[in-house]
């Protein structure tokens, strides 16, 4: 069945092909995409090719809308108790699993015990929680202190709190679940690793009515037949969007979007997703010591950093809020001075008095993500005009991950990070979450701590601000700014979108 | 005869305890796990040495070694940390298509190689001897991605003619996976085709001055049965040995062209494993080539052996 159905979508693009525009009811989409994802289980990995994956086919009981607010998905309610201890979520009635198993409180609190023991979030946050079951659709978290944002640490995106049959979360292998079965708008038809992911359309699929909004809401598929096709190759996936291969192509190099726009039958998504930036060693070397990293935050000039890497302006901004604009909640421009500051007399003064000795300062960078790479050559030679000696240590991306883990092997290393829905959770603040690079600042601790267990909104904007500019003056990392990520689409594609990750449930092909 | 067979395939045995136990160093010894990478980016290290200790990676290196060594003695070289498929059919998944490309390639290149040479040969020192080799020179020089890539660019992109990238078996019809293959096929083939063209020539040449084609030229036979008959069937030797004897490095030529058209093969398999330090598949990987490999020039002594009565060194 599998065999034929792929042979027939093989003919049938060939078809479309060999004939240009071959007008009937499109029922299938290709996606080419980038990267090989280390993992399906959303509750395992935290690199985000897992959850664009794993979104399409795994449900949490609550999850984020586009302004990062939580909105319910398979639970149908959630009471919290007057102490703000005890949330009693009740689920939806009439979902079943892509194996035809409804959904019980079984599985529910099976797959949240697993999630919050895998999860860096929820452990940082919910430790002392536990998951219990209260009735077949019912299930009680109960937390040690009241935590008024506890529904946006369930919600979170990244490293999701995806919902399986509990009989798989129970014999799933170390390495994660092998076997894909969830709730969601998709169900796995056929994963060759490595090479294509066939998402079909879940029959059965019990979708909410509430217009989509970002990860929440609605999700109704105008197609049959999903194909994530891996592949790697920029200039391919270039290449057979253009040709009509593929219909959505994913994180393009941004040298090809004239290319892209200038053609008429195909169109690009560009979106603010994550900010770049580098980090600090400051557990170990030169840049434990704060003088330096001020030094290096007043050195840089990140327009042309920023334009290195992205090659055009239209597809970053520079930002420095912990929050992204779209955030309007947390969002602000406290402790602005002292971001993209340019100012060389500046940085050469706080070196003078800095314990720097001229040693050489090992930048960790993987080619394996070329924005990291481009930003890091211009970074290098913003810091030598000062007399910083910063050396490149390029390395393939597993090397520099177990590098990034000694304290000794680094000073300084390229990363970027997807906007946290609630930014005082970002993984690099609290000295708890013991993030590569080591923030050690008790007064940030402070603030993060507080600003959790603050009712009020007002205040909590308050402390927020005050630790916004904390973090500028301590600078833990430098933001170079925010970027969005250049996807190119077929023009008859609608109902594509990104939150974090990539949103095929409302998906469909226009005539 | 068979005593010096025996001996050969004896030979193979410390060849590959060597291969195995380089691999097993260079891929324990090099930085980067499995573990960090399946967890991501921003997992803490506690969750990555108790990954590690879940996947056994934490054992003594050569305990490890040891139990690998063993299965493998057994013909099990273990499973895939990512697929848990085991690394024996993970193997074959990928040799298939890469095994269909330098088969295609090989032709093309023939198809287009032999009568190259013949024509060069023929025509020395004309000006269509000197565009045929400067073609083959040219054919040399270019690197098979950038060949690929301008192939896509005209093929698929412009005329739209053949898929970009990509792969299908041949379950699927032989004309579906030929139509997948074409591309990658000639940019590899070319290669190959520049190669041959000019062993072709060589060998031609010096055919053409033997004295019996002169005699068959003289008998009044046709030009064109005495190329055919006469020179080519004789030239063939050296032609055919110089096909033989770069089939494996059109294997190992085909992991460049393999990446540019997304085709799942094993120049694929290793880099994707590489990557993400998936050990027991980079270890039976590479040992199953280096086995093949050792096969492939034990057979091509063989028959030297049988050709050759001089060659059996047990005499």
């Amino acid at each position: 069945m599998t065999k034929s159905l792929k042979t027939s979508a093989a003919v049938m693009a060939l078809a479309a092909m060999a004939g240009g525009a071959f007008a009937q009811d499109r029922t299938e989409v290709r996606i080419a995409y980038d990267t090989i994802p280390p993992s399906i289980d959303p509750h395992m990995s935290t690199a985000y090719a897992t959850m664009d994956f794993a979104a399409q086919i795994f449900e949490p009981l609550v999850t984020l809308n586009a302004d990062y607010e939580p909105e319910l998905v398979l639970a149908e309610s959630i009471d919290v108790s007057e102490d703000g201890k005890t949330y009693t979520i009740t689920l939806r009635e009439g979902v079943t699993f892509h194996n035809g198993e409804p959904l019980t409180a079984d599985d529910a609190v099976a797959s949240m015990q697993r999630w919050k023991e895998r999860s860096i979030l929820a452990r940082g946050t919910l430790s002392d929680a536990t998951f219990e079951k209260v009735d077949d659709m019912t299930l009680a978290l109960k937390l040690a202190e009241p935590a008024p944002l506890t529904l946006s640490v369930i919600g979170n995106p990244m490293q999701f709190a995806g919902i399986m049959p509990e009989e798989i979360v129970a014999n799933a292998p170390a390495q994660g679940v092998t076997e894909y079965v969830g709730t969601g708008p998709y169900r796995v038809e056929n994963w060759d690793t490595d090479q294509e992911m066939h998402l079909a359309k879940f029959e059965d699929y019990s979708s909410l009515d509430t217009p989509p909004n970002g990860l929440a809401g609605a999700k109704e598929p105008g197609v049959d037949d999903v194909y994530m096709e891996i592949v790697t190759d920029d200039s391919t996936r270039v290449s057979g969007l253009r040709s009509g291969q593929y219909d959505i192509a994913l994180r393009l190099p941004h040298d090809n979007a004239d290319q892209i726009v200038n053609d008429e039958a195909l169109k690009i998504f560009a979106e603010d997703y994550a900010f770049l930036g580098m980090f600090f060693n400051k557990k170990h070397g030169p840049f434990s010591d704060i003088k330096l990293r001020q030094a290096v935050s007043a050195a840089l000039n990140m327009e042309e950093i920023l334009y290195a890497s992205l090659g055009n302006d239209r597809f970053f901004s520079l930002e420095h809020s912990l929050a992204a604009p779209s955030q309007v909640l947390w969002y602000n421009d406290a402790g602005e001075e002292l971001y993209n500051q340019d100012d060389a007399d500046k940085a050469r003064r706080l070196i003078e008095e800095s314990s720097y000795d001229g040693e050489e300062l090992r930048f960790l960078v993987s080619r394996a993500y070329p924005l990291h790479f481009y930003a890091a050559i211009v970074v290098q030679q913003q810091l030598q005009e000062v007399g910083l000696n910063v050396e490149l240590a390029e390395y393939d991306w597993a090397t520099l991950l177990e590098y990034r883990a000694d304290p000794e092997a680094w000073d300084l290393f390229a990363s970027e990070f997807t906007f946290e829905p609630t930014p005082i959770n970002a993984i690099f603040l609290h000295s708890k979450n013991e993030y590569a690079g080591w923030t050690d600042s008790p007064e940030i601790d402070r603030l993060v701590e507080e600003i959790r267990v603050t009712e009020d909104q007002d205040e909590a904007l308050e402390l927020f601000k005050e630790l916004q500019t904390e973090v500028m003056e301590y600078a833990p990392y430098i933001r170079y700014g925010n970027y969005k990520p250049l996807h190119g689409l077929a023009e008859e594609i609608e109902g594509f979108t990104v939150s974090n990750n990539i949103i095929l449930s409302n998906l469909s092909v226009a005539d | 005869m068979i005593q010096y067979v025996v001996k050969r395939i004896l030979s193979l045995v410390p060849v590959l305890g060597v291969v195995a136990v380089v691999v097993f160093a260079l891929v324990h010894l090099s930085p980067g796990d499995p573990a960090s990478v399946i967890l991501g980016p921003d997992a803490s290290a506690d969750d990555i040495r108790q990954l590690r200790d879940e996947l056994g990676l934490n054992r003594p290196v050569p305990q490890q070694f040891a139990s690998w060594l063993g299965n493998a003695l057994t013909g099990d070289l273990g499973t895939s940390i990512y697929s848990g498929t085991p690394v024996t059919s993970v193997f074959l998944d990928y040799f298939r298509p890469t095994l269909s490309l330098a088969i295609f390639a090989q032709i093309i290149g023939i198809l287009v190689a032999v009568p190259m040479g013949v024509f060069a040969a023929l025509y020395r020192g004309k000006w269509m001897d000197g565009a045929l080799m400067s073609f083959a020179l040219v054919g040399i020089s270019v690197p098979s991605f950038l060949m690929g890539l301008l192939l896509i660019l005209f093929f698929a992109v412009f005329l739209n003619w053949l898929p970009v990238a990509g792969y299908a078996p041949l379950s699927e019809g032989l004309g579906t996976h030929l139509e997948y293959l074409l591309l990658p096929a000639i940019s590899l083939g070319f290669i190959q085709a520049a190669l041959i063209t000019r062993i072709t020539r060589a060998a031609m040449l010096e055919v053409m001055n033997n004295a019996y084609v002169k005699t068959a030229r003289a008998k009044g036979l046709s030009r064109a049965t005495v190329v055919i008959k006469h020179t080519l069937r004789n030239a063939f030797i050296p032609i055919l040995e110089i096909i033989g004897q770069t089939f494996t490095t059109l294997i190992a030529g085909a992991v460049v062209v393999e990446f540019v058209f997304n085709i799942p093969g094993l120049g694929q398999l290793i880099v994707n494993s590489v990557e993400r330090r998936d050990f027991p598949v980079i270890q039976g990987t590479v040992l199953l080539v280096a086995f093949g490999y050792v096969l492939i020039n034990l057979f091509i002594d063989l028959i030297y052996g049988v050709v050759d009565p001089r060659v059996r060194l047990d005499q």
